[in-house]
């Protein structure tokens, strides 16, 4: 079951199956449909129509209900009251309004009524707290650390997320252990001058040690 | 005697009546002929007829859409002019022509339309006398002459179909909610997934960052490409071909020791997703995706089975093998089975209520009985709430946690919006580790901490809205371990639009009491956003104490300063970038970043 990783002959060989097929997905991607908004049939009728023009060639073209036209623009916020923001802007109509459900409930519960919660529903609903809507790259994870009981001090703010939550990459961040060793195990294998295992000192790195660099300890004497 | 007195003077009265008729209404009629055409009406005037137009809808980027067509003469290339109510008038030439509609592009860029504003276009008699309709679709320069003309009434009729898969122009009724007897707009016919188009979305993106520490000669260096692809309806069958993929490169540069450089490729989905729209009520999902009902399960490689009941409630079981939560994901030592069950209360799913049950077997061997409750309630106005608990079951074969019950984790939010930006947010939250074979517990952890740890916090964020253009932020938490206690503060305020539209300048205090740690500082940021532009730029000053030091050796300064910015070119690429640097006592910290995206 280690095929989906490079680290076997089968992984590489089912990537590049996976790679080609993409491709060729793509090359034989029927033409048509419109580059603005993508609006295709897709799932029927299913955006309220109720107030639009009665001359349906303002907005649809061609064979069909299919097509909209190139130059079609429609004001989402003035139109409806919910201005799309980031990447919603562009977004196909058929995103949200299907018949997978009333477009109402998914908005109801924000951004995982429409998004996978890829976080599993560890890190709770308020996904703009670290998310903006132009992409999923996060921001503000100093400032969030500082509402935890481990705010990220010295060398931490200016270290990578997944060198203390190994599943950063996958979104898991949870659980993590707060403790020195849980993270700098090796560095205290390493640390020979002194020798802190011949010295006992195996646990508690804090109360010699600053979180900016291992070189300012100071020996607390209790 | 009077009524038959009164008789002769009316007959009297309607021959007069009737011979001014006769004689006057030629005059009249004649008369009319000079009278300018009321709107909506057209005028020919030496050869040409001025045909009156309305816009119907502004369609930006200096077009709009009238509502006169090829059926009135129009053709691409003529010249319109605008007759705004506030005076003036603004040209504009026919760019495109339909039936029944034409779009024009303003040739005066002051010309800004609005639905309703008057026009009129001149079509030369002999144009009409070819009474056939048109279709042009095609694009012409603006600046170019008027070649419409020549192609219209011939090319033109390539008809659109209305719905009708036969000969041309039989009716299919397929309206399969109607019956006799309802009304006429009773019912349409909804596209089946045989007969819509496949779609390909998705988004490739890729990203650079580097960290350098003041530890002399040590550098980071992490390099992603990823790519998400959404093949819908690719069998004519309604479903989804899902794909997400990421290759991940890292590098390490010690002063005194080899580097350390690893990369590699990760398949985080790969699955087949059929059903769950209002023609199927059963969903099935295989490969490897994160489970649907429910998902708190975590991903797996199998197989879903959901199926959604008339009320919109559902259920469903699922199977596979999931993947460890980290970098590699390798698969194949945790399997599991899991079944959920979601009721819901209305349409609009305005409360729900889900339990979960997952088992799964670590290289065999069973490991991990857990129970999984959300839910949720989403009254339209007050308060709403959504919840979701993990209780892990033991047993005496688990040594540190012992037989019995535990919540494992929990997250629970009431959030109220009073209206006009006021919104108050609670939020509680408990971690603890449970007692696993599964490698999803990041790093090793200590018996005791496994045993006994588990952290609580409680937390309100609110938003005031002082002024229109001013928020201020208050936030307090609070939490609980098995050691330690403390919490954490920040009240700020956000000015918006004091350096320009679309600019935000916020500032605030904090303070931090952590488990090694406690902080006490403020940070001020200047954000902003344009339409294809962002900036946002941040400075953060604390004071940090290292609890549990000497008084001289305890405290020391903090300084962060941060410059993000994003540029979006076109509608489908953006790009962000940010450096940062941190500043402490006589050491430095730098980091910085890139990052692509491209959606298509």
């Amino acid at each position: 079951m280690d095929l989906l990783t490079l680290r076997s002959s089968r992984g590489r060989v089912l990537a590049a199956v996976l790679l080609a097929y993409v491709a060729i997905a793509c090359a034989l991607q029927r033409p048509g449909g419109v580059a603005v908004h993508r609006w295709w049939a897709g799932l029927g009728p299913v955006i309220p129509h109720d107030n639009f023009p009665a001359d349906c060639s303002l907005c649809h073209v061609g064979e069909g209900w299919n097509n909209i036209r190139a130059d079609f623009v429609f004001n989402h916020g003035a139109e409806t009251g919910v201005a799309l923001t980031g990447a919603h802007a562009q977004a196909s109509c058929l995103r949200c309004h299907n018949d997978r459900g009333h477009v109402a409930v998914f908005a109801s519960k924000g951004c995982s009524g429409c998004h996978e919660d890829v976080h599993q529903a560890q890190l709770g609903t308020d996904c703009q707290s670290c998310h903006l809507e132009h992409d999923w790259r996060p921001y503000g994870q100093v400032e969030r650390h500082d509402r935890t009981r481990f705010p990220l001090v010295g060398a931490h703010a200016v270290t990578s997320c997944h060198r203390c939550h190994a599943g950063a990459e996958v979104g898991r961040f949870v659980p993590t252990d707060i403790e020195c060793l849980s993270c700098h195990r090796e560095d205290l294998a390493r640390a020979q001058l002194p020798d802190h295992f011949g010295l006992g000192w195996v646990d508690r790195c804090d109360r010699c040690h600053l979180p900016t660099t291992w070189n300012q300890a100071e020996i607390q004497l209790r | 005697m009077k009524a038959r007195e009164q008789a002769p003077r009316k007959r009297g009265a309607a021959w007069l009546l009737a011979a001014a008729f006769t004689f006057l209404t030629p005059v009249l009629f004649a008369r009319t002929q000079d009278v300018p055409p009321a709107a909506g009406q057209s005028q020919p005037i030496a050869g040409e007829l001025i045909v009156p137009l309305r816009v119907r809808n502004p369609l930006g980027d200096g077009r709009a859409a009238v509502d006169r067509g090829s059926q009135d003469g129009l053709c691409v290339g003529d010249d319109v002019e605008f007759l705004p109510r506030t005076g003036g008038r603004w040209r504009a030439r026919v760019v495109r022509v339909e039936g029944r509609s034409a779009i024009v592009e303003a040739l005066d860029t002051n010309l800004v339309f609005e639905p309703g504003m008057r026009g009129e276009v001149r079509v030369p008699l002999s144009r009409l006398e070819s009474t056939a309709p048109q279709v042009v679709t095609e694009d012409v320069d603006p600046d170019g002459k008027p070649d419409g003309a020549a192609e219209a009434p011939d090319a033109a009729l390539e008809s659109v179909d209305v719905g009708a898969p036969g000969a041309p122009g039989a009716y299919e009724n397929r309206d399969e909610d109607w019956r006799a007897g309802m009304p006429l707009l009773a019912g349409v016919h909804v596209p089946r997934p045989s007969e819509r188009r496949s779609s390909i979305t998705g988004r490739l993106w890729s990203s650079f960052d580097a960290i350098f520490p003041d530890e002399p000669g040590r550098s980071d260096t992490f390099v992603r490409s990823g790519i998400d692809v959404e093949y819908e309806n690719p069998f004519a069958e309604g479903g989804r071909l899902q794909l997400d993929a990421e290759w991940n490169s890292r590098r390490t540069r010690r002063a005194d020791e080899a580097d350390l450089a690893d990369s590699t490729f990760r398949v985080e989905r790969f699955s087949y997703a059929v059903g769950g729209t209002r023609f199927q009520r059963d969903r099935v999902e295989v490969g490897r995706f994160l489970q649907r009902g429910l998902p708190q399960l975590g991903v797996v490689d199998g197989v879903e089975w959901s199926r959604r009941e008339p009320g919109a409630s559902g259920f469903g079981v699922s199977l596979g093998f999931m993947p460890e939560p980290d970098r590699d994901y390798q698969s194949g030592h945790d399997f599991q089975i899991a079944g959920w069950y979601r009721w819901v209360s209305d349409s609009l799913e305005t409360a729900s209520a889900a339990v979960g049950y997952q088992k799964t077997w670590h290289d065999g061997n069973a490991d991990r009985d857990l129970v999984v409750v959300d839910g949720h309630y989403l009254p339209g106005q007050g308060w709403r709430y959504f919840a979701t608990l993990w209780v892990d079951l033991y047993t005496s074969g688990d040594e540190a946690k012992g037989s019995g019950a535990e919540v494992t984790q929990a997250i629970a939010t009431a959030t109220r919006d009073f209206g006009t930006g006021n919104t108050l947010d609670l939020v509680y939250s408990r971690l603890a580790y449970p007692e696993l074979d599964r490698n999803e517990v990041f790093p090793i952890i200590d018996p005791d901490v496994l045993a006994d740890e588990a952290v609580d916090r409680l937390g309100a964020d609110t938003w005031f809205q002082l002024m229109p253009d001013t928020r201020v932020l208050t936030r307090l938490g609070v939490w609980q371990d098995a050691d330690e206690n403390g919490g954490d503060a920040e009240l700020g305020a956000e000015l918006a639009g004091l350096f320009g539209a679309g600019s935000r300048l916020r500032s605030s205090i904090y303070g931090t009491d952590g488990e090694f740690t406690s902080s006490l500082g403020g940070r001020l940021g200047l954000g902003v956003v344009r339409e294809s532009t962002s900036f946002d730029l941040s400075y953060e000053l604390a004071n940090q104490r290292q609890k549990g030091f000497g008084t001289d050796n305890d405290d020391f300064l903090h300084q962060r300063l941060r410059l993000g910015m994003g540029w979006r070119p076109t509608r489908n690429f953006s790009v962000s970038a940010h450096v940062e640097t941190i500043l402490r006592d006589n050491l430095s910290n730098f980091a910085g970043g890139v990052y692509a995206q491209w959606t298509f």
